[in-house]
Order: structure tokens, then sequence, then C-alpha cells
């Protein structure tokens, strides 16, 4: 039986589970708009974030738009995957006990 | 939203359910489109209309190529004006906009061949062109007006091929207010009351 120890601790974290989710569902989108739907702080959003890019989840492009920069992220395929996994260990997590 | 490690599976599966909803939601304001396009439409239909029955001009022709070259140019800025304001671009979004490039192509190529070969059937197949993307909008959003404004193409598109070419204006003009300005008005209050929440 699966344990809450077992799944991806990248993910396992409500901000950074929150922002995947998103991102799974969509091309792509800014950091103003990962802000106002996970209700969090810029700075904590910004660490997370570089932790989901570092570990290759996602990809983080920074331009400039209307002379202020931009900050647009992406889902990669590795991001997909984990997110697939993740979810199956979820539900095999919870599935047992009902 | 903070970052804590002591999530339970339920929560996660909240948290997973809740964004993806979010993202669904997460689309922008196209009524724009439909507005423009509606009103020239309908404007060029009623200028052809009064050129062809009123003043029998033999360029009564003209202010289709005028009005829609002006909407083409009136899309295009709008449409990059948007694109910086733009915060999020959805997989929905991404498909549609694919799907209306193709009927624009289709018109296109359409008025090309009302050229070679009479206009008399290019009023039939362009409004079961424009039907044909306001199907595919409407389903793809599940809005309603949409769906039943397409349907309303096709209806004055097989109608179209047993009248006159000044019926054929008329229903063309009412093809354009029911698959676009009435179902556009919609979608832009639609747009504004769910902003507004």
């Amino acid at each position: 039986m699966k344990t809450l120890s077992d799944l991806d601790p990248l993910l396992h974290s409500q901000l950074r589970l929150a922002v995947v989710s998103i991102l799974i569902g969509v091309v792509e989108a800014d950091f103003t708009f990962l802000k106002e739907k996970t209700g969090s702080t810029a700075g904590n959003l910004s660490v997370q974030l570089e932790k989901l890019s570092a570990e290759g989840y996602i990809s983080i492009e920074k331009s400039f738009r209307n002379k202020r920069p931009l900050t647009t992220c992406r889902i990669t395929p590795k991001g997909i995957r984990q997110f697939d996994n993740y979810v199956k260990a979820i539900q095999a997590y919870i599935q047992p006990q009902k | 939203m903070e970052t804590k490690d002591n999530l339970t599976g339920q929560n996660s599966l909240k948290i997973i359910n809740e964004m993806i909803e979010t993202a669904k939601k997460s689309v922008n304001d196209y009524s724009f489109h439909y507005l423009l396009w509606g009103w020239l439409v309908l404007i060029a239909s009623v200028l052809d209309y009064c050129l062809t029955t009123i003043r029998h001009d033999p360029n009564h022709w003209l202010p289709w190529p005028v009005l829609m070259g002006v909407g083409g140019v009136a899309a295009f800025l709008y449409s990059l004006f948007q694109k910086r304001k733009e915060k999020v671009k959805t997989y929905f979004e991404t498909f549609l906009g694919y799907t209306w490039i193709s009927v624009i192509v289709a018109l296109i190529l359409t008025a090309f061949v009302a050229i070679s070969f009479g206009y008399e059937a290019a009023y039939a197949v362009i409004m079961i062109i424009y039907g044909m993307g306001l199907f595919v909008s409407g389903m793809t959003f599940r809005f309603i007006p949409l769906i039943i404004g397409s349907i309303c193409c096709w209806i004055c598109a097989v109608v179209a091929c047993y009248v006159t070419h000044e019926t054929q204006l008329i229903l063309l003009g009412l093809s354009v207010l029911s698959g676009y300005i009435i179902p556009g008005y919609i979608l832009k209050l639609k747009f504004k009351n769910e902003n507004a929440q």
C-alpha cells in the first residue's frame, strides 16, 4: 500500500502542486496569473517556481512586455509525467481507505 | 497559499481539482470579434441590398472589400493589443484560434471562387463556413447562443440556394444577426458578469 511519504516531495506541497495543476490545463501562464489564482505572495511563488524549474518540471521564460519584465511558465513533458504519477499515487493511497 | 508539506491525500486532490477548474474558466473576452464581424457583414449586406435594389448600381459589391478590409485591419490591431494583456493561453483558445484561421482562409478562397464562377452560390457557402466556425466555438465553450447561431446560419444557407441574390443578402444579414451579433452581446455580458463576481 502507498503511503504519503512515497509521494513526489516536489509536488507534495500546496503551492507547487497548485502551480503545476494550473499549468497542466493551459498552454502557458504568466507570473501574475499564477499569483492571482494561487493567492500566494510574489516572493514565495518566485521561490517555488525556481524549485520546479530547477528539477525540470516547468520551463520559465523571462522577457519584457510594455517595458515591464514578464515571466511566462509552461509545464514540461517531465512535469506532465511526474504530475500524472503523483495523481495515480494519491488515488492509490486514497482508494484502500474507502 | 503557503507551502505546507503536511498535505493529506484528500487535500491534494482538492487543490488539483480547484486549480484545473480555475484554469478552465480563464477564458479571454472574444465578444469584440463576433460583434466587429457581425456588424460589418450586416452593414455590407444592407449596403449591397440598397445599391442593388434602389440604385441598381453595377458596383453594388463595393462595400464588401472595403468593409472586410477595415475589419481585417481592426481585428489584427485589436488582437495585437489583447496579446499584450494576455496572462494565460489555454488549449481551448489555441484550438479555436486555428479553427478561425481556417474559417478565414476558407472564406477568402470562397471569394476567389465567387469571382471566377459567380457569386450566386457563394453566399450559401459563406454561411455554411460561418456556421461551422460558430458551431465549433459554441460546442468547445458549451455556449448555447453560438450553437443556435450556427444552426441559423446553416438554415439560411439552405434557403439561400432557392432565392434571388437580393433575398440572399437579407439571409446573410439575418445569419450574422443570429450567429454573431446576438451571441456577441450575450458573450460580452457573460464575461462582464463573471469578472464582476
